[in-house]
């Protein structure tokens, strides 16, 4: 497991998050924050699955078929 | 124009560029898959398969045109919520949302897999996808409208040029390779038709964007119109793989299509057909995936009632990026990811709720 790169791609997407809520507070959007904010935790959790998966060279399409063979 | 209207423009198509938006991705994916699946299982008989998926995609075509008449100026979240309650309804629209994120990611990377596989031999995948998905974000953002009609281009180009090709791969048949057909091949056509009809599933997006359309009167007619011309079209392109490369090497060719544009290139006087192909080709992938993007977006729009969607541009580019490079590594996996997993949950999404969304509404007397 790569823990820099986990760490670096979580503070990308946490500075992201931050900047989106400015930009959206201010004009008042609340709601697309909050959907914003599920997308970009979502979006996190993918890729560190995959950041994960990739040092078994494993893939989305290879663990699934592995899971359901 | 308020901030509202603005948003990923919301004019309106008119009913022979919203069919002609929901064609040009039945034909993006025929370019990939149609010769493999229509022949591997029916072999002689694929081309059967073919004109059974016709009748099919009549029927289902009837049956979206019936749910966008019941519910004028409405789009597909609204539909499922007036018909199966605000619960279900929204259950459902999310898992929508969750295949088309599938479906983006998958072609993504088999759209970069056949750039590096046949036009860019030994470019880097992920900068292939990458520039692809930033100008489909930036088409995206220019909203509908400039889509359906760039589609419109787009489509009347690759009917014309697929009209050619038949005519240049005439010569090349070998016509013992399609004949005979008994009715011992009726349960392999049965097969080969399902899996045809796969390329189709994405036809449902029309729903999605049932709000968008103007006319909906004209729907049916102009769509089954379509329907039989892109049928004529794809049971010749059937037609010429089996009679070019024959029922045993096409399963085992990845891009069937390629190789029997580069057997016109090498056979004839023609040469280097095959570069301005690909990139018509790949005009129609992009087109592809910037319309299922659009729909992507519009279903949770609609989902989460929001107001505005160009906040999201950057995550969608973001998702498509790292779910274009995630999804797999090899072109088997991929293909055994599409046949086991992608292929049937495609016709369930595709058709099967879509059925059963109608057949509930005529139970409930909301579709007449």
């Amino acid at each position: 497991m790569n823990w820099g790169l986990l760490v670096a791609i979580w503070l990308a997407l946490l500075v992201y998050l931050i900047w989106a809520c400015f930009r959206l507070l201010s004009r008042g959007e609340k709601k697309e924050l909050l959907v914003f904010g599920c997308w970009l935790f979502l979006l996190g959790i993918f890729i560190s699955i995959n950041v994960h998966s990739k040092a078994s060279d494993l893939r989305f399409a290879e663990l699934f078929l592995q899971l359901f063979r | 124009m308020s901030n509202k209207n603005a948003d990923l423009s919301s004019h309106t198509l008119s009913a022979r560029e919203a069919v002609v938006v929901v064609m040009i991705l039945t034909f993006a994916l025929d370019f990939r898959v149609l010769p493999i699946f229509a022949i591997q299982p029916a072999g002689f008989a694929g081309w059967v398969s073919v004109l059974l998926q016709f009748g099919y995609m009549l029927f289902f075509f009837h049956i979206f045109y019936k749910l966008l008449i019941s519910f004028p100026q409405q789009n597909f979240a609204q539909i499922v919520q007036a018909i199966w309650g605000k619960t279900l309804g929204r259950v459902i629209v999310f898992s929508y949302i969750l295949w088309l994120l599938l479906i983006l990611s998958f072609n993504i990377n088999m759209f970069g897999a056949r750039l590096s596989h046949s036009q860019y031999p030994g470019q880097n995948k992920a900068m292939l996808i990458a520039i692809f998905v930033l100008f489909a974000v930036i088409i995206v953002r220019s909203g509908i409208v400039p889509i359906a009609r760039m589609t419109r281009f787009c489509m009347f180009m690759l009917v014309t040029i697929f009209m050619i090709l038949i005519a240049l791969w005439l010569p090349s048949l070998r016509w013992e390779n399609f004949m005979p057909v008994t009715y011992l091949d009726l349960p392999n056509v049965g097969l080969g038709s399902l899996k045809v009809l796969y390329t189709g599933s994405l036809s449902m997006l029309i729903l999605v964007l049932g709000d968008k359309i103007a006319n909906h009167k004209n729907i049916r007619r102009i769509g089954y119109k379509s329907l039989t011309l892109l049928a004529a079209i794809k049971v010749c392109v059937v037609i010429a793989a089996l009679g070019i490369l024959g029922p045993n090497l096409v399963p085992r060719i990845p891009f069937a299509l390629n190789t029997m544009i580069n057997s016109i290139a090498f056979s004839s006087s023609l040469e280097r057909i095959d570069s301005f192909l690909g990139v018509l080709f790949s005009v129609a992938e992009f087109m592809f995936i910037t319309i299922v993007s659009f729909c992507f977006l519009h279903l949770i729009r609609s989902l989460f009632g929001l107001d505005r969607i160009t906040p999201f541009l950057v995550l969608l580019a973001l998702s498509l990026f790292f779910g274009g490079n995630f999804i797999g590594n090899t072109f088997f996996t991929l293909f055994e990811l599409e046949e086991a997993f992608i292929l049937p949950l495609s016709l369930v999404m595709g058709f099967a709720v879509p059925l059963l969304l109608y057949g509930t509404g005529r139970l409930r007397k909301i579709i007449h």
